[in-house]
């Protein structure tokens, strides 16, 4: 009975939809973009949440909300599951999404595997283009779970991991979070990345994850396993804040 | 012998069944109140729906029951006053539907279906993008699919 429309206009309006905040609205400000960008989300997730909750009884806890929100409402936005749902029973939660369907279609400058300064601030820039483009879903499961009665901060974010995993995209959605180890695996799920990291650092949930280790105190330990089999360790030495991630 | 008359003609029984239905928001605030009788008060029937407010969290806090009916939307009849019946449903988002009808013999199954038309047309409302959430529903086409289920309330042949 409902009305369909194809899924190449979605990608376009939310396309369009960051370009013209980013460019045009809020042009030079890009906390204000992502803030409006974010606030309708908000708004789409309130009404969201209204119409696929209907025929459903009531949730009896935070855990319940936040399942619906991993199965069936995310399978009404991206005709998927979540992959993964992690909890620290502290109110953080971890969604975990290996091959999230809005990004799917997103090109990212190649680049060669030499680390120059160049390089690193090509890939910032490439994070700060799919950052923007994640505020808009953050706005919607902010919206469904406020609606459901769970106040919350939603930052997501996706990992680009070294050079010789430049091509894997990864990533990792998390609601406040002050965790402690977190693992990110390729589209396939054969390639995962776990970091391990002492619990001291700065959390701007409007940042997003990765520059939060900006403010990184402790070191990073990442362990590199392919189908589980371990490749490589490394430690990871602390970032500077005036360094680009 | 007022009675008399109106149990008589079953035509007048079903027009007459549906008094009032309300919209509370989850915190408690009047999002549509809309009465279907010129008889009463319309401040009466505005009490009898902020009476029931009550009753709905004291349903919802204190389940009588466990098992399949603790978490369903349906709260059932809620209380009686002396000319009416109170139905109350619950949705996940705790917004509060509070349906009036007269005492006369309703179906249960007949206030399920209700509340799923409303549910329907309350969320159909709820995503349009002019609406503020939080404020009174002020579509008219919210409106005219309200009245047309009240009107075919109790109707066996309603969908």
């Amino acid at each position: 009975m409902g009305r369909e429309v194809s899924e190449s206009c979605i990608d376009s309006l939310l396309t369009e939809m960051v370009s013209t905040y980013c460019n045009r609205f809020y042009a030079n400000k890009p906390e204000l973009a992502a803030r409006r960008i974010e606030a309708i989300g908000y708004q789409v997730g309130h009404q969201l949440s209204e119409r696929y909750t209907m025929e459903r009884p009531r949730f009896s806890d935070h855990l319940e909300a936040i399942k619906f929100i991993c199965k069936d409402f995310w399978f009404e936005l991206f005709k998927k599951q979540i992959d993964n749902l992690k909890t620290n029973h502290r109110g953080t939660f971890v969604l975990q999404d290996n091959r999230f369907r809005w990004l799917t279609r997103m090109s990212i400058d190649q680049s060669p595997e030499n680390g120059t300064s160049e390089e690193l601030s090509i890939m910032a820039d490439n994070k700060a283009m799919q950052s923007m483009h994640l505020y808009f879903p953050c706005g919607i499961i902010r919206g469904a779970l406020s609606n459901l009665g769970i106040p919350c901060a939603v930052s997501a974010d996706i990992s680009n991991l070294p050079a010789w995993l430049y091509k894997e995209i990864w990533m990792i959605t998390s609601i406040t979070p002050d965790h402690e180890n977190l693992t990110f695996s390729s589209f396939d799920g054969s390639l995962t990345c776990n970091l391990a990291f002492t619990p001291r650092f700065i959390c701007d949930p409007n940042k997003g994850l990765m520059r939060m280790m900006r403010g990184f105190e402790h070191t990073l330990i990442a362990s590199l396993k392919h189908d589980n089999k371990k490749l490589a360790g490394e430690v990871i030495e602390p970032i500077q804040n005036d360094q680009k991630w | 012998m007022f009675l008399s008359e109106i149990t008589a003609g079953a035509k007048i029984r079903e027009e007459e069944m549906i008094v009032c239905v309300a919209v509370v928001g989850h915190q408690n605030n009047p999002l549509y109140i809309q009465s279907f009788t010129d008889a009463d008060d319309a401040l009466k029937l505005h009490h009898i729906v902020h009476c029931s407010l009550d009753v709905v969290d004291e349903r919802v806090n204190n389940p009588k029951k466990s098992g399949p009916t603790l978490n369903e939307t349906f709260l059932g009849l809620l209380y009686p006053t002396e000319n009416y019946k109170v139905y109350g449903y619950l949705t996940n988002t705790k917004v509060k539907f509070i349906l009036v009808t007269t005492d006369l013999d309703v179906r249960d199954g007949d206030v399920r279906n209700f509340f799923r038309r409303f549910h329907a047309a309350y969320v159909d409302a709820v995503s349009n993008p002019f609406h503020v959430p939080g404020k009174k529903i002020t579509s008219r086409t919210f409106a005219d699919r309200v009245s047309t289920i009240v009107q075919s309330f109790g109707l066996s042949s309603a969908v």
